[in-house]
C-alpha cells in the first residue's frame, strides 16, 4: 500500500485530516496502515542529500565504538544494561544503516528507526556529554526523527501535535480568542484575593512578554494565573501576546521541520509587534529549547539569537529574589527534604544550573535542600522527555525507564520535588503513580506564591481594615 | 491491550488507564474511577461536569478547554479542583470516559 488514509507523509494541514486522525483512538488504524506503508526511497535519497552533512556523517564514521556513552543513558541503566539500549549501538543501527544503504530501507526499517527514536531515546543529550569524541547522538536522534517524519513514520501522538501547530499554532486546540479569554477568566476569578491583578493583552513596549505552554490555558489554567500574581507582586510591567502566546513545540519533538519553523516564526512575529524589551517563558524545557536555543536557526536568524533577550522562568525569578522585587518570608521556607529536577533542555543544553541552585537558597531553609546525584548537566532525563509522556505505544518503555530518576529521588530522601519544567513535572508525577514512593512534585510558581511577603497595598481591602 | 476488572465487569484501557471506547462507561467505571482518585462521594455537581464532558467529547471528538467546562457548569476553577483533585484533563476526563487527551498533559 503506498500510503495510509491516516499514515502518510502528508503533515496534518488542515482541522478536517486533525479530527481524522484523533478519531482513530490510540491509532489503532494509524499504526496497522504504518505496517504497510512505502518508504519513498526516491525521497529520502533527497532529503539525505539535502540535510545530511559531514557533521552526522563524520561523528557516524569515527564512532569507535568504545561504549562509554552506555552508563550515560537512563533506558541502558533502566534495562539492567542491555547492549541494544547503548546510544551509539542505538543510532549506528538506525540512522546509520539509512546512510549506509543510501536510503535504501524498507518498511520494517523505518518502524524500527521510530521505535528507536522515539521510545528508546529522548533525545536528553546525556551521552553526548561523555563521549570522548563529542559525538551528540541526541542531535543525531533528532535528526532521525526529522526523516522519519517525512516518511510518515511518526508515533500517532506525535503526528497530532505537529497537525495542532499548524492548525492552531498551538500543540492544542486554543484559538487566540480561547487564550484571551481564558486570560480574562482568570483574572476574573483571582479579583477577591489579588485586586487590581490584570494580564495586559498586546501591550507595546512592556519590559516583559510572557509566552506559556498551550497546557496552561487548554488544561491548567492556574499556571496562567499563578504567573500574573507573581508579576503582580514584583511589579512588573508586563504583557501576553494575542498570538504567537504558544512557547512549545511538539513540532520539535515530531520531527516536523517545517512546523518547527513555522511555529516558531508565529512568536518572533509577536516580539517584533510588540518590541518588548524581553521574553520570558514559563516553567517548561522544551519550549525554551524549541524557542530560544534552537528556534533562531531554523527561522533563518544569522545570529542565532531571539529578536530581543527571551529568558526562562528560573532566570526571572532568581533575579526578582536577589533584586528583592519578590521577598521570601523566612518562616515561610521549605521545610521538608526537597530536591530539584534540572530540566535536561535548559540545564544541559542552556547552562541554566545556577539560578535554579540560587533560587533554591532563598525558599528551602537552610539543611532541606538535597542535591540529586548526579545532578546539574550531568543530571538524568526525568525519564518522559522528548515527546515520551505523550506516546501511549512506549509507556512501558518509559516506565522501566523512569526507575533511574525513581532511584536517584529514593536516594535523596526527599519528600517533595521540585520540577521547573512541565515534561518533567509530568514524569515525576506519573513515577508516583506508578511505583508509590511517597514523594510530592511541584512547580516553582505555587510555592513562591504560598512564601512570598505580600506588600498592603496588594492585599484584598478588607485585609487592610481589619 | 489492558484491561481492568471491577463488581464483576471488564473495561479495556488505554496504556494510561484511560478507558478505550465511551460505550464501555458505566457506573461501576466511574466507582472504579471514584475509588483510585480517592473521591469519597459525588455529589451533583461532579455529574455535571462528567455529563459535561461528554456531550463535548461526543460533539467534538477530543476534551474540552477548562475555561468552557467553567462556562457551561458555572464552576470556578478552584471549585473543579476540589471535586477532581487530580485535575479537570486527568481525573475528570478519565472518570466521564475519555481517551486520554494527546499533548504535554
Amino acid at each position: 500500500m503506498p500510503e495510509g488514509i491516516l499514515c502518510n507523509r502528508t503533515p496534518i494541514n488542515t482541522k478536517e485530516q486533525l479530527d481524522a486522525v484523533l478519531a482513530d483512538k490510540g491509532g489503532k488504524q494509524y499504526y496497522q496502515e504504518m505496517e504497510h506503508l512505502d518508504v519513498d526511497v526516491e525521497k529520502l535519497q533527497k532529503t539525505l542529500q539535502d540535510t545530511c552533512k559531514s557533521r552526522i556523517r563524520t561523528w557516524l564514521e569515527m564512532c569507535a565504538h568504545c561504549g562509554l556513552c552506555a552508563d550515560s543513558c537512563f533506558f541502558y541503566l533502566a534495562n539492567k544494561k542491555d547492549p541494544t539500549q547503548v546510544p551509539s549501538y542505538k543510532i549506528i543501527t538506525t540512522l546509520g544503516k539509512i546512510i549506509e544503504k543510501n536510503g535504501n530501507v524498507d518498511t520494517a526499517h523505518m518502524i524500527k528507526c521510530m521505535d528507536t527514536a522515539w521510545g528508546k531515546c529522548t533525545c536528553c543529550n546525556r551521552c553526548g556529554s561523555f563521549c570522548p569524541y563529542g559525538i551528540d547522538m541526541g542531535v543525531m536522534f533528532s535528526y532521525l526523527r526529522g526523516l522519519c517524519f517525512s516518511q510518515g513514520f511518526v508515533p500517532w501522538e506525535m503526528k497530532i501535535g505537529s497537525g495542532m501547530h499548524r492548525v492552531f499554532r498551538a500543540q492544542m486546540d486554543v484559538t487566540p480568542e480561547d487564550w484571551v479569554e481564558t486570560c480574562e477568566w482568570m483574572v476574573e476569578e483571582q479579583q477577591d484575593e489579588w485586586p487590581g491583578l490584570e494580564i495586559p493583552v498586546d501591550k507595546e513596549g512592556a519590559d516583559i512578554l510572557y509566552t506559556v505552554n498551550a497546557r496552561e490555558p487548554k488544561h491548567y489554567p492556574e499556571d496562567i494565573a499563578e504567573a500574573a500574581i507573581l508579576f503582580h507582586i514584583a511589579g512588573e510591567n508586563w504583557t501576553v501576546p494575542s498570538i504567537g502566546w504558544e512557547q512549545t513545540s511538539l513540532t520539535m519533538f515530531a520531527g516536523d521541520w517545517e512546523g518547527c519553523k513555522m511555529q516558531v516564526q508565529t512568536v518572533f512575529d509577536a516580539i517584533e509587534r510588540l518590541k518588548p524589551k524581553r521574553v520570558l517563558g514559563t516553567e517548561c524545557g522544551h519550549a525554551h529549547r524549541g524557542t530560544v536555543v534552537e528556534g533562531p536557526y531554523w527561522v533563518g536568524r544569522e545570529d542565532g539569537r531571539p529578536p530581543v533577550p527571551y529568558i526562562h522562568y528560573v532566570e526571572w525569578l532568581a533575579e526578582a529574589l536577589r533584586t528583592g522585587k519578590i521577598k521570601i518570608d523566612p518562616d515561610k521556607r521549605i521545610k521538608v527534604p526537597v530536591t530539584l529536577q534540572d530540566s535536561c533542555n535548559y540545564v544541559r543544553n542552556h547552562g541554566l544550573k545556577d539560578v535554579t541552585r540560587e533560587i533554591m537558597s532563598y525558599i528551602v531553609e537552610p539543611g532541606y535542600f538535597i542535591e540529586m546525584y548526579p545532578n546539574k548537566e550531568y543530571n538524568f532525563c526525568c525519564g518522559g522527555g522528548g515527546g515520551l509522556n505523550g506516546i501511549g505505544r512506549y509507556r512501558q518503555w518509559r516506565n522501566t525507564g523512569m526507575k533511574v530518576k525513581r532511584d536517584q529521588i529514593i536516594a535523596t530522601g526527599a519528600k517533595l520535588v521540585i520540577a521547573p519544567c512541565h515534561n518533567c513535572w509530568d514524569a515525576i508525577r506519573d513515577l508516583e503513580e506508578v511505583y508509590e514512593i511517597g514523594i510530592k512534585w511541584s512547580f516553582l510558581k505555587p510555592l513562591i506564591i504560598k512564601m512570598a511577603i505580600i506588600p498592603d497595598h496588594l492585599k484584598p481591602q478588607e485585609e487592610e481594615e481589619e | 491491550m489492558a484491561t481492568v476488572e471491577y463488581k464483576g465487569k471488564t473495561f479495556q484501557v488505554d496504556e494510561d488507564g484511560f478507558l478505550e471506547n465511551l460505550d464501555q462507561w458505566c457506573q461501576e467505571w466511574v466507582d472504579y474511577v471514584k475509588e483510585s482518585e480517592g473521591i469519597k462521594e459525588l455529589n451533583d455537581d461532579h455529574w455535571k461536569v462528567i455529563n459535561m464532558l461528554q456531550d463535548y467529547y461526543k460533539k467534538n471528538g477530543i476534551a474540552p478547554m477548562v475555561r468552557i467546562l467553567s462556562k457551561v457548569t458555572g464552576f470556578k476553577l478552584k471549585y473543579i479542583y476540589e471535586l477532581f483533585p487530580s485535575g479537570p484533563g486527568k481525573g475528570a476526563c478519565k472518570m466521564a470516559g475519555l481517551a486520554k487527551p494527546t499533548g504535554c498533559v
